[in-house]
């Protein structure tokens, strides 16, 4: 009996993971195509002639492909000034709003998980409730809002914008997270001469780097992927993100492989970062203060 | 190096009185153990003293100051905890060192002194590894070390034996008494084992409820405890305790046992006509002050059946069924002793080694 459930429960899995994996393999197949081969009857599952021409064209460069027997040349992407700056300025918004997020929810989570104080409930309460308005309700009256602060088409009013997301969503998984490190490890630091503030930083960070890791790769995916008020807000002007590119790609002047490669295109700043931060997230067995400290 | 001295102190979470009125005055280098069962209040008056609990009344004095403001980290204690709390992100070498860093001192006198420390401790080895390389008493050690860098005022350890396997602990009861005398700083350490705090202390002090209940030398307490929790708690195996009534026929007086009567002395009779006005009494007698035999010794003996026999090498533990009332208690007979599970023996106590409680407020009457 446990073996056909261990049987249905790995089927499950593997149809799962297909699931979230195909979207994206289908992407990478699409931006590795041309057009040409895109229409080809009957579809091409894998590219028979895979071509990098789709990532030049968006980046802003011409390139060459062969199609068929043929060379073909192809321009540069009328979107590729659009993807250039997008990139620039989503690196800008994301990188920015995680140090600020980060440098802002990791003491707060730390004395929300800590200490018991006045109005701690209350502040709690606020700090959700302020997650719980759906972003569209209140687009309208942030654009009207930053009309008349000029903050309009700018990278700080989106700055602003996100990390009022960012900040009561980290603050409150850190909260819960530095719960659980050993209080001991810090009265122990305490008792050996450091202060609050210094055991935080010396001791209780460094402890709490796996649940600050995968915070900081939160608020970056976050930030990055954010649509809405890019769109809204920001689109059309120099400080556009990248989001906002890709429904032009559809609705505009539609280039499929085009928005294929460009996609793949604006996962791999994100990847690099999962990589990086994915470090600090896995070291557990090394970080891990629980089983470290044998308590 | 200095004298603490607890007054009147009291702790309650909520409405939870944890620590009620403790009165204890700890001499300089002494050796001071607070023995009591979980939940006595040992651990939050401990936490007291470091700092890391705030007093809800009473006043904590080292030497002359009043600390009770003085907040942990600047009142020159150190602590070992149960878990040891090392730093898991630092290797050894800067777990030692972090007080030391933390005071700032120069680099060279820092390694000076971390190498000095794991010098007295023995582990200069384990220096560069980090904490969870290591095995239990190895952490123990190092969390030692720790303490021992900064030649505090006062050390505290919080049952840190508790976590060790039992050969270990046995050698580290040794080396930390050996380790208190070099270093000749007062330590106040709190455990619920009371082999430890036997083996260790200069003297104890027993808490149950919170509360204070005796305070004297190891052999003091062991040979006249104030009452009956004392009595029962330190011993190993525990002393056993059996209901009888006090009777006084004439000029003499007993001790009425289920099917016997002890005759006791004038001297004994008056402390107990005095001491309390009921006559329900318990007797208390250490497993070691009863001697089984397969004859009826004299009129003073009682019949037993064998419960049990645990045979411990040096000596025998024998578990014994006083037949008339159920009673089971557990008597110690040094070397061998032959006996199977249903024989029927006699049991006699050592008059002279017997305590006597007084059935109601359990205190310690003789």
């Amino acid at each position: 009996m446990v073996k056909i459930r261990r049987v249905i429960i790995y089927i499950l899995a593997i149809i799962v993971g297909i699931w979230s994996i195909i979207p994206i393999y289908w992407f990478v197949n699409l931006s590795l195509m041309t057009e040409q081969e895109v229409a080809t009857v009957p579809v091409h599952f894998w590219p028979h002639q895979p071509t990098l021409a789709n990532y030049l064209r968006m980046l802003g460069f011409n390139a060459t492909a062969a199609v068929g027997n043929q060379i073909v040349s192809f321009a540069a992407s009328g979107y590729a000034p659009a993807i250039r700056l997008g990139l620039i300025n989503s690196a800008i918004v994301a990188t920015c709003i995680t140090a600020i997020t980060l440098a802002i929810a990791v003491p707060t989570g730390y004395a929300f998980g800590r200490y018991k104080f006045r109005g701690k409930n209350g502040l709690l309460f606020t700090l959700l409730m302020s997650r719980s308005l759906p972003a569209i309700c209140i687009v309208l009256p942030f654009y009207i809002l930053f009309q008349s602060l000029a903050l309009l088409g700018t990278l700080q009013g989106l700055i602003i914008i996100y990390t009022s997301i960012t900040i009561p969503l980290m603050t409150w998984i850190l909260m819960g997270y530095f719960a659980t490190l050993p209080i001991e490890v810090e009265r122990a630091a305490r008792v050996d001469g450091a202060s609050r503030l210094s055991a935080l930083r010396r001791v209780v960070i460094p402890m709490a780097a796996a649940g600050i890791g995968t915070v900081g790769v939160l608020t970056f995916l976050i930030s990055w992927n954010e649509f809405l008020y890019a769109w809204i807000m920001n689109a059309g002007t120099p400080a556009q993100t990248l989001p906002p590119v890709f429904p032009a790609m559809l609705f505009q002047i539609i280039d499929n492989t085009g928005l294929a490669a460009a996609t793949i295109i604006s996962l791999i700043p994100v990847i690099i970062i999962a990589l990086l931060f994915g470090r600090y997230i896995t070291r557990l067995k090394i970080v891990d203060p629980v089983m470290a400290t044998g308590g | 190096m200095v004298k603490v001295v607890l007054e009147n102190l009291t702790k309650k979470f909520g409405n939870q009185l944890v620590v009620d009125q403790v009165n204890l005055e700890i001499q300089d280098k002494e050796f001071l153990v607070l023995l009591g069962p979980s939940g006595c209040g040992k651990t939050t008056t401990l936490n007291m003293i470091a700092g890391l609990e705030p007093v809800t009344s009473g006043n904590i004095y080292f030497d002359e100051n009043l600390m009770n403001d003085i907040p942990a980290e600047k009142r020159d204690v150190a602590m070992v905890f149960q878990s040891y709390a090392l730093y898991p992100t630092m290797k050894v070498f800067d777990n030692i060192a972090f007080p030391l860093v933390l005071r700032k001192m120069s680099r060279n006198d820092i390694t000076t002194q971390v190498n000095m420390a794991a010098e007295m401790l023995r582990i200069k080895n384990l220096l560069p590894k980090k904490p969870y390389e290591l095995s239990g008493g190895e952490r123990q050690r190092v969390a030692l070390a720790r303490a021992v860098v900064r030649h505090p005022k006062v050390f505290l350890l919080d049952e840190p034996l508790s976590n060790i396997d039992a050969k270990l602990r046995v050698y580290m009861r040794a080396e930390l008494i050996r380790l208190q005398k070099e270093l000749k700083t007062t330590m106040i350490f709190v455990t619920h084992d009371q082999v430890e705090a036997m083996s260790m202390a200069d003297r104890i002090a027993v808490m149950e409820g919170g509360k204070l209940v005796q305070v004297s030398d190891p052999l003091t307490i062991f040979d006249h405890p104030v009452d009956q929790f004392v009595a029962g708690f330190l011993g190993t195996p525990p002393m056993n305790f059996i209901d009888c009534t006090y009777q006084k026929k004439g000029e003499e007086s007993y001790l009425q046992l289920p099917t016997v009567k002890l005759k006791i002395d004038a001297e004994t009779a008056k402390i107990i006509e005095e001491q309390t006005k009921g006559q329900e009494l318990i007797i208390g007698s250490r497993p070691q002050d009863i001697k089984v035999s397969q004859e009826k010794a004299s009129d003073e003996d009682f019949e037993i059946e064998i419960y049990a026999v645990e045979p411990l090498g040096a000596e025998t533990v024998i578990d014994i069924c006083y037949v008339a009332c159920g009673l089971v208690f557990k008597a110690s007979m040094a070397g061998r002793f032959k006996a199977k599970i249903g024989d029927m023996m006699w049991a006699s106590l050592d008059k002279g080694r017997i305590h006597i409680f007084d059935k109601s407020t359990h205190k310690t009457l003789v």
